[in-house]
Formats: structure tokens, C-alpha cells, sequence
């Protein structure tokens, strides 16, 4: 883990970062981390707003025309306002930091930036009580890349568990980031093992709960959201194809998802 | 009546030996009550009377031992009085800016706030586990579920129906938008323009649809999310109700018969489930880089602060406020900064010194008090109103201030005793129209007290006392003795002593250095003798001056002989603690006039009143009893030569009188005696102050310039009483080398000044003299006005 140093920062403009990048040396296991500020000025968003018969429903329920130019003035706040707030951070911490504003297709872009970093980390803003947009889509261009893969679901810092799946040798560094994550940060630690599989033999995860049953999107959905998940955890390498279920997951499941390479 | 001469005996009260003491052991300050029965029976008496005003002004002076015996007194009277009630503020749910005041009985506030404390304590434990328990989250999550399942659903439906629409939703900043889209793709101006009119109409219409069925979903979702709330709330009370129900229910029981804790207690519960949702906090997880609010502070409002705890008291407190500042008499607030602004709360309250002596008795210095700024008003704003209000000088003033805070008032059962000079006393009856009804009773502590037996016991008991105290040598017979004189010679009284009992401490201490340093192994007469004429000498500059003054003759002052028109008078210097006497050289004139009297000390305008009354009588006398049938065609003027400061006092009218008489018939009177004594206008003598020090300050001079065995002062018959006089000069007289005379009226003095140191002269002589030497003024006077109107 100590050469994922590289970390992208995906965001627009989430609520999550200031808690969410205090952490990040916990998942990475490294103090050494270089953070790399993104943010898309999504192209197919600003191509909507050219036609007239395109109008905006905010948050709160209000119907509203939505300019080409107010959407661009909207994405300069919201990209000045995540610059800022990682730039204090990444002061804070240690680390070292860019920002990079681009205009493009969200997928696309994300799996451009993706390919030289070593860990991604993709946030979308939602505010709590109020519809979260999808994220799955957005994912699958870099389902192909062997990148660890964060998602957030925000908030991140709620949920009193972390879920790992875990399917033997394969998954043992899964498990040993998200034991020492749920240590930590004092959540309790939920190994699934995979019907048929294994249990981990180390005696540190004796105290861990360890659930077996079928890994299928849904029935990792109720899990999580029945033990109150704050983090799902499991291997890009995993027999059960998990990584590919991500987009479809990822929209499931109240929690963030924490995809290893 | 005739002149006396005073034996030695009668020039000084002697102690006999032995003396009279106590049993050791006897306490000294309740021996030195005996000594003031009339300020001590006006302080039981205002102890004892119900109702308000009561209160006392103890007159005196604070070297008297005052504030001791009272202090003394007063805790022999509250010790048969019960002790008083503990004190607490607690916070005010409903007003929190008026926190409320909680009267208990002595000991219960302690276990009150202890068992509060234990109580918050429990709370900060079991409440936040009952929130983390399995049972409590898995109703949280479950409620929180619901919302979260229907968000998702939400989300996949309208993405879902957007997609059958040929739509796209995307996300914004500050929302979302449906957008045409083909094969995923979101179409573009120029591609939507192509379209034929029925599809562009189709498009709107559906995403028009949409908006509506986005818009729809999410203005339910605040109504969804307050009625979450509640249900969480709601769950969040009834398990934080069922931990305090248990928690309490023992405190309620043990203290069912207290009405205001049970209230407490009531008050405590209702506020913590009103306010649940910041005890949920305890339970949830920390959030890093977030400071979490400490415990203590969320429990902080329930906690009980407890300002007046007689647990360990078993009697009516006794209060001495030494500082009675308005903060140390009413209370206080003390305060906090929180960024930079002074905050204040009701744990913050400091009780006063009216708080302390709540329900006994407080004392207090009333200059002290009435130098402090507010203090006396806020004093007697307690005493009227019968409660104690904690107010700052801000409030006072109505002065904008960031600490406010208005704690309840607390019923006030006081006595109040201030300590404090006589003049004060007067001041505060004349110009404070509530000081006759806030102090009734008047405590008057006498500067000195009967000289008798139980008094001179109660002297010997303090001064072996303080001994006994302070670990001084032991005092002799004899050094007591001589202290005990020594207090009558403060006084300058052979039928009292000083009530200066600090005064007389400190000759003990001083007789007591003395002592070591002559490796004595007791205080003798001697040790205190050395100690008071050491206590003379570091004052006695001035006096030496004067007296070498004399000496030199820079100072005329005749001790010898005889001379016409002079006198030598007696005057009483006072600079601090020196007190000394000197004679001054009075002297007369007299001529043929129209009766004027001339007094050049007046003129000069350095007579004082009293001096000017007493030249007034004497020219009165004068006319009244030698030319009561003729007017007095006479021209007389006095002085006190070399006299260049001011003149006060009646005691050189008999002086005067003499110099007048002198100078009238041309007659010398004796220079060798010094007179002093005040006059009405028959004649008769009357007393004068500080007669000790006026013989002793001639017989310095006479002894300075040469004993002739004739000199002598002439005092009043009534200043008998006064003679404390020294040693020295009651050896002198013993051998016959000094004499002091004693008159009634002005012929006793006639006689001796106008007589011989071998014969007194005759006062009828004197008289036909007088008589005579005015009559032929008069015919001369009545020629010259003849002459004048020729």
C-alpha cells in the first residue's frame, strides 16, 4: 500500500472531503500522499442547458430555467470552493496538492485522470434528506483500469460497521485495511464470507463478526444497510465479479464502497 | 473655701499588691466583657428583638478591643442559636438568564448536589449506552432505512422513467435535469433543431412530466424527513425517560420531604428530554479535526451550585467582612471568556458575606463599608427589602454589560453590626434618612472604664492573658501594677481606666523586649516604665525643642520671683501621639479707658471662640465684682506672649484674671507658680483637660532652669480626680521641692499669686486695691471727658 500515493480527488464539490481526506492515510495505509484535485465541468450537462425546453428542479422542489451561463458560473463556485477546500487540507495533513479543471464528459474524464494515480476517490454531492443522483454510470470506464476505487456515498462518517467481503488469500489485504480501518475509527468489523469459502485464520479478526451467504448485489445491499454500514470493502480480484457489479452496486447500497486493486 | 496643697498621695492612684486575678485558664476577653456592661446590653438587647432595624452601630474606638469582644459576644449568643440554612442556585429552564435560588436545611444542600453530581454522572454513562444499545439503533436504523430505501427507489424509478422517455437525468449543483438524450448521448441545440415539430413537442411534454414527478417527490421528502425526526425523537425521549425514571427514583424518595429538590429533580428530567437530541450526540462516533462538546458541558445547566454549605456548622454563623466591597457583601458573578466575551451562568454565582451570615450575624467595619463604592447602599437595600439581590456595579449603574444574569433573591434573617467611630454614627443620622431605622440600637463603647475591683481583675486577667497567648515573660506584680496606672494615666483619671487595651498589649510587648534584653526572666515595674518613657522619647522631639527653647531663654518663661501683669499659664500640645505640656507667659495690661478689654489673640485672630468666651467672662467677672457701682472706665489688654499659633480653650481664665489684677494695681505676682484652671462669672473655678501634663510640663522647665523649692502649680480643686502624675514629680513634692496647689475659686488663686513664697497675701487687701485703683480710673476717665467737652 505504501506506493498508492497518487490519489485523486473526484468530486463536485461533496461535503465529505474535509472528513473524508482526514482518512484517507487510514485506507491508504501511507502518511505519504500526494492529492490530486479534479473536477468536471460536464459537458453533456452544459449541452442540456442549450436547449430551451430544459429546466431545472432544485433540491428543494422548485422548478427554474437554468442558463448555459449560470451553469458555468456554478461550476467556477463550486470548483473554486473544492480547490480551496483541498488545498487547506492537504496544508493541514502534509500532503502535497494540484487541482486540475476540465471540461468533458464525466466518464470519460475520470478514466483519463484515473490512469495515472493510484488510488481514486469519486464523491458526488448530495445533501441528506434529498434524492442522490446515480454514480454507477459514471463508474464504468474505469472498471477496466485495476485502480483502487473509492466511492462515497455521503455522509461518509456515519454508519457504525465496516463490511469487507472476504474470499480467502486473495482478499487478505482487503481485510487487513478494513480491520485496521474499523479500529481506528472504532466501527465494528463485518467479515462475509462467501458461501463455501474460507474464514480468515488470523486470530485478530477473531473478534470480528462473520457472516456467511451469497455475495449478490442485493443481499450485500440489506446487509449493509441492516448493520449500518459505513464502508464496504472488497478486491478487484474477487472470483465473484464484484468489481463489475459497481455501478449497479454502488447506487444500491447506502454505503461507500471501497473497490482494491 | 481656701487654696489646698495636695499631699503626695493625692497626686497619683497606686495599685496595692497583690493583685486580684483569675484562676489560670480564665478566658481573657470574657474576663474584659465585664469592663463595657452598657454596649454589651445594648448588643444582647438588639440580638434579642424580633423585627427589623435592629441592627447595631457600635460606637467606639477600634483600639478599645471593641471588635474582639463583640466577635466574642456574639458567638456566645449564636451558640445557643441553630445554625442556618444551606444555600444553592440551580438553573432556571423556563428564564435561564434568572437562575433560581433553593433554601435548604444545613446539610442537606451537600448531599443535594452530591447526589445531582452522582446522578449526571449515571446519566453520561447509561444515556449515551442506552443510545448505542442494539436495541435503540436498530429502531434508529430501521426509521433511517426507510428513507434511504425510498430515496434510492425514487432515484432508480425516475432514472428508469426518464429512460423510457428518451431522457436523461443529470445531475447540477443545485439539482437535477431531464435532457433528450439517443443512445445514452444527451442531444445538442443543433440536433434538437432537426427534430420535426410533433417530436419537439413530444420531448417537452415528457420532460415537462418528469420535472413535475421530480418536483413532486422531492417537496415530500422535508414533510417525510420532519415526521423521521419525530418518530426518532420520540424514541429518543422514551428511552432516555425509562434511564432517568430508574436513575431518580431513589433521590425522589430520599428526599420526598423537600419539596424544591423533588421541583429540581422534575425540572431536570422535563429539560433533558426536551433537550434529547444534544444527548444523542454522546452516542454518535467522533468526527475528526471536530472538537466534540465535553460532557460536562451538556450536564453543566443540571449540575447544583451550592454557595452556603453548613454541613460542618452546629451554631448561627457569626460573619466578619473584613473587605466589604459590594462582590464580598452581595455576592457575585463570576465570568468566563468565550471568544473574548465575558459569559456567566449560574454556576458562575458567588455567595457574599450576607449570604454567609444568613440567618446569624454580620460585622462589619463602617468606614471600611462606606468607602467601598455601593456597599452601603447595597447593604441597606438588603436590610429594607429583607433579600439579598447579586447585582454588579454595571447593573448598579445600568451600564451595558456582556455578563447578564438575574439570580432569584434570597429571603435575608440578619443582624448587622457595624463597628465604627462616633463621628460616622452622627454623620449617618444626619444626612442617610434610613440609618434611624435600618440601625436602631446604639452600642457605645466608652474609651475607658470604672477603676474598681472587678475592673482592675478584668485588667490583670487580659494583660496575663496576652502574656499567656503570645508566650511573653511573666509578668510581675509590680509591672501590672504599673501597667494598670499606666491605663489610668491614658485616661488622665483616678477613677477610671483606658479602654485601649491594644494600647496596653502593645507596653506589654515592648516591657517584654526590654525584659529579654536585660536577661530578666520576668516583666518588672521597671521593664514597663522603660517601655513607656522609650514610647515618650521617639515622640519627644518637639518637646525637647520647647524646653531647650526655654532653657536658652529664646522662650521667656520666668520660674522664679515676681512681676506685674504676668502669669505663667499652661498650655497642652497634642501632635499625634505626643502629648505634652508647656507653660506659656501670659500678660496684661491696664490703663485708664471706656472699659474695653482688649484681646490681642482675637484681635490678631489667633483666639479661638472658646478662648474669646472665657476673655469675655473674665472681663465680666472683673466688672461684676469690682465696680459693680461704677462703670469700669478701664482699658485692659491680654496675650500669650510668643504665642504664634493659635490659642483654644478656657483654662487660662484664672491666669488671666490674675494678669489683669496685677497689671490694674501695679501689684507683682508670683512667677515661681504656674496656674491653670477655667472660671464662670462669679468666680468659681471650673476643670480643665490634661492637668497631668501641665504640672508635669512646668515642673520640666522649673527642674531645667533651677529648683527653688517654692515652685508649684495651682489647679483646679476639681481636676483632683485627673492626677496621674509621674514618679519624679511625686518624689519632688515629697521632698518639698515642688507643690501642687489646689483652688475653688479665683480669691484661692489671689492669694497664693499675689502673695510671698513665704506668705499668702490677703484677698481683701487685693480687693480694696482693686476697688480703689478702678474708682480713681473712673474719676480720672469722668475729668478727661470733662475736659473733652470743654
Amino acid at each position: 500500500m505504501s506506493s498508492r500515493s497518487q490519489v485523486l480527488i473526484v468530486s463536485d464539490a461533496s461535503r465529505t472531503e474535509h472528513n473524508l481526506v482526514r482518512e484517507i492515510h487510514l485506507l491508504l495505509g501511507s502518511e505519504r500522499i500526494s492529492l490530486k484535485g479534479l473536477f468536471i465541468e460536464d459537458e453533456e450537462v452544459l449541452r442540456a442547458t442549450g436547449l430551451p425546453i430544459v429546466k431545472e428542479v432544485s433540491h428543494a422542489g422548485e422548478v427554474r430555467d437554468l442558463t448555459q451561463d449560470r451553469l458555468r458560473q456554478e461550476f467556477l463556485q463550486v470548483a473554486s470552493s473544492l480547490k480551496h477546500t483541498l488545498s487547506n487540507i492537504a496544508n493541514e495533513m502534509g500532503y502535497s496538492s494540484s487541482f486540475e479543471v476540465v471540461k468533458g464528459s464525466h466518464s470519460v474524464e475520470l478514466a483519463r485522470a484515473a490512469a495515472d494515480v493510484d488510488f481514486v476517490v469519486f464523491a458526488r454531492a448530495h445533501l441528506p434528506g434529498y434524492l442522490r443522483p446515480r454514480r454507477g454510470p459514471d463508474l464504468v470506464p474505469l472498471l477496466s483500469q485495476a485502480k483502487s476505487l473509492l466511492v462515497v456515498n455521503e455522509p461518509w462518517l456515519s454508519g457504525r460497521s465496516v463490511v469487507v467481503v472476504y474470499e480467502g488469500m486473495a482478499s487478505a489485504e482487503a481485510l487487513r485495511l478494513a480491520g485496521g480501518y474499523a479500529r481506528s475509527a472504532a466501527l465494528d468489523l463485518i467479515v462475509v464470507t462467501p458461501e463455501g469459502a474460507q474464514n480468515p485464520e488470523e486470530e485478530a479478526y477473531a473478534t470480528a463478526q462473520q457472516v456467511e451467504m451469497e455475495c449478490t448485489e442485493s443481499a450485500l445491499a440489506t446487509l449493509c444497510q441492516a448493520r449500518d454500514a459505513r464502508l464496504l470493502v472488497f478486491s478487484h480480484s474477487d472470483s465473484l465479479q464484484l468489481a463489475n457489479m459497481l455501478p449497479e452496486l454502488v447506487d444500491r447500497v447506502p454505503c461507500s464502497i471501497l473497490r482494491l486493486a | 473655701m481656701a487654696h489646698a496643697e495636695l499631699s503626695t498621695e493625692q497626686l497619683k492612684r497606686k495599685v496595692s499588691i497583690p493583685l486580684p486575678t483569675s484562676e489560670p485558664g480564665t478566658d481573657a476577653a470574657e474576663a474584659n466583657d465585664l469592663t463595657q456592661p452598657r454596649a454589651l446590653e445594648a448588643i444582647e438587647f438588639a440580638m434579642s428583638m424580633k423585627g427589623g432595624g435592629y441592627n447595631v452601630y457600635a460606637l467606639g474606638d477600634a483600639q478599645t478591643g471593641m471588635h474582639e469582644r463583640l466577635m466574642a459576644r456574639l458567638q456566645e449568643i449564636a451558640s445557643d442559636e441553630p445554625a442556618g440554612s444551606d444555600l444553592c442556585y440551580v438553573a432556571n429552564f423556563g428564564k435561564p438568564g434568572e437562575p433560581v435560588a433553593m433554601v435548604l436545611p444545613r446539610g442537606v444542600g451537600r448531599n443535594v448536589r452530591d447526589d445531582v453530581n452522582h446522578l449526571l454522572v449515571s446519566l453520561t454513562t447509561l444515556i449515551p449506552a442506552a443510545f448505542s444499545s442494539d436495541e435503540f439503533r436498530q429502531q434508529i436504523d430501521e426509521l433511517n432505512s426507510e428513507l434511504q430505501q425510498r430515496q434510492m427507489r425514487d432515484t432508480a424509478e425516475l432514472n428508469e422513467e426518464a429512460k423510457r422517455e428518451g431522457l436523461a437525468m443529470l445531475p447540477t449543483p443545485g439539482g437535477f435535469i431531464f435532457a433528450p438524450s439517443d443512445d445514452d448521448k444527451v442531444l445538442d441545440a443543433e440536433e434538437f433543431a432537426k427534430l420535426d415539430e410533433s417530436q419537439k413537442r413530444g420531448i417537452a411534454s415528457a420532460i415537462e412530466m418528469m420535472n413535475e414527478k421530480l418536483r413532486e417527490r422531492l417537496q415530500a421528502y422535508p414533510s417525510f424527513q420532519e415526521e423521521l425526526a419525530r418518530q426518532q425523537r420520540t424514541l429518543a425521549e422514551t428511552t432516555a425517560r425509562h434511564v432517568l425514571t430508574s436513575l431518580t427514583s431513589k433521590l425522589r424518595a430520599r428526599y420526598n420531604s423537600h419539596d424544591e429538590v423533588i421541583s429540581h429533580l422534575n425540572a431536570i428530567g422535563e429539560n433533558l428530554l426536551d433537550n434529547v437530541d444534544k444527548l444523542l450526540v454522546l452516542s454518535a462516533p467522533a468526527v475528526p479535526g471536530q472538537p466534540q462538546v465535553p460532557t460536562e458541558d451538556l450536564f453543566r445547566e443540571y449540575q447544583m451550585n451550592l454557595i452556603v454549605d453548613r454541613s460542618d456548622e452546629v451554631r448561627a454563623p457569626v460573619v466578619y467582612e473584613s473587605n466589604p466591597s459590594l462582590e464580598n457583601l452581595i455576592g457575585k458573578l463570576d465570568h468566563r471568556l468565550e471568544y473574548g466575551v465575558p459569559v456567566s451562568d449560574f454556576t458562575m454565582i458567588r455567595a457574599g458575606a450576607l449570604h454567609r451570615a444568613n440567618g446569624g450575624y454580620l460585622v462589619l467595619d463602617a468606614e471600611r463599608l462606606l468607602t467601598k463604592p455601593f456597599a452601603w447602599e447595597a447593604l441597606k437595600r438588603a436590610l429594607l427589602d429583607g433579600c439579598i439581590r447579586i447585582e454588579s456595579v454595571s447593573q448598579l449603574l445600568s451600564m451595558a454589560y456582556s455578563v447578564s444574569l438575574d439570580p432569584e433573591p434570597v429571603p435575608l434573617q440578619i443582624k448587622v453590626v457595624l463597628l465604627g467611630p462616633r463621628r460616622l454614627h452622627h454623620l449617618l443620622r444626619q444626612y442617610d434618612s434610613d440609618y434611624d431605622s435600618l440601625f436602631k440600637v446604639p452600642a457605645d463603647f466608652w474609651d475607658k472604664v470604672l477603676w474598681d475591683d472587678r475592673n482592675e481583675k478584668a485588667y490583670c486577667d487580659l494583660l496575663l492573658g496576652f502574656v499567656a497567648e503570645n508566650e511573653l515573660l511573666p509578668l510581675s506584680d509590680g509591672a501590672l501594677a504599673e501597667l494598670i496606672e499606666y491605663g489610668g494615666r491614658l485616661v488622665q483619671d483616678r477613677r477610671h481606666l483606658s479602654a485601649y487595651t491594644e494600647e496596653l498589649c502593645d507596653m506589654v510587648r515592648e516591657a517584654d523586649h526590654y525584659a529579654r534584653s536585660a536577661k530578666s526572666e520576668d516583666i518588672g515595674r521597671d521593664h514597663v516604665m522603660v517601655a513607656a518613657s522609650q514610647r515618650d522619647s521617639r515622640v519627644g522631639r518637639i518637646k525637647e525643642l520647647v524646653l531647650h527653647n526655654i532653657e536658652r531663654g529664646v522662650t521667656v518663661i520666668k520660674t522664679e520671683h515676681a512681676a506685674v501683669g504676668q502669669v505663667n499659664g499652661l498650655s497642652v500640645v497634642q501632635l499625634g501621639r505626643l502629648v505634652f505640656g508647656q507653660p506659656s507667659r501670659i500678660t496684661a495690661t491696664a490703663r485708664m479707658g471706656r472699659g474695653d478689654f482688649i484681646d490681642i489673640e482675637r484681635e490678631s485672630k489667633l483666639g479661638g471662640n472658646i478662648h474669646s468666651k472665657a476673655v469675655l467672662i473674665v472681663s465680666n467677672f472683673i466688672g461684676y465684682r469690682y465696680a459693680k457701682e461704677q462703670p469700669l472706665s478701664l482699658h485692659a489688654s491680654l496675650v500669650f506672649e510668643q504665642s504664634y499659633g493659635g490659642i483654644e480653650g478656657d483654662s487660662a481664665s484664672i491666669a488671666e484674671v490674675c494678669a489683669l489684677l496685677s497689671a490694674i494695681i501695679d501689684t507683682p505676682v508670683r512667677q515661681d507658680l504656674a496656674i491653670t484652671g477655667s472660671m464662670d462669672q462669679h468666680g468659681f473655678v471650673q476643670a480643665i483637660g490634661g492637668v497631668n501634663e501641665k504640672i508635669e510640663g512646668f515642673f520640666e522647665v522649673c527642674k531645667s532652669q533651677k529648683l527653688t523649692g517654692t515652685q508649684g502649680v495651682i489647679i483646679p480643686q476639681s481636676n483632683q480626680e485627673n492626677l496621674m502624675l509621674s514618679d519624679e514629680v511625686i518624689e519632688t513634692v515629697e521632698k518639698g521641692q515642688f507643690h501642687i496647689y489646689t483652688m475653688t475659686e479665683v480669691d484661692d488663686a489671689i492669694e497664693l499669686m499675689f502673695g510671698s513664697t513665704s506668705e499668702i497675701a490677703s484677698v481683701e487687701r487685693i480687693e480694696a486695691q482693686i476697688r480703689e485703683r478702678l474708682a480713681r480710673f473712673h474719676e480720672l476717665w469722668k475729668s478727661a471727658q470733662g475736659d473733652d467737652r470743654e
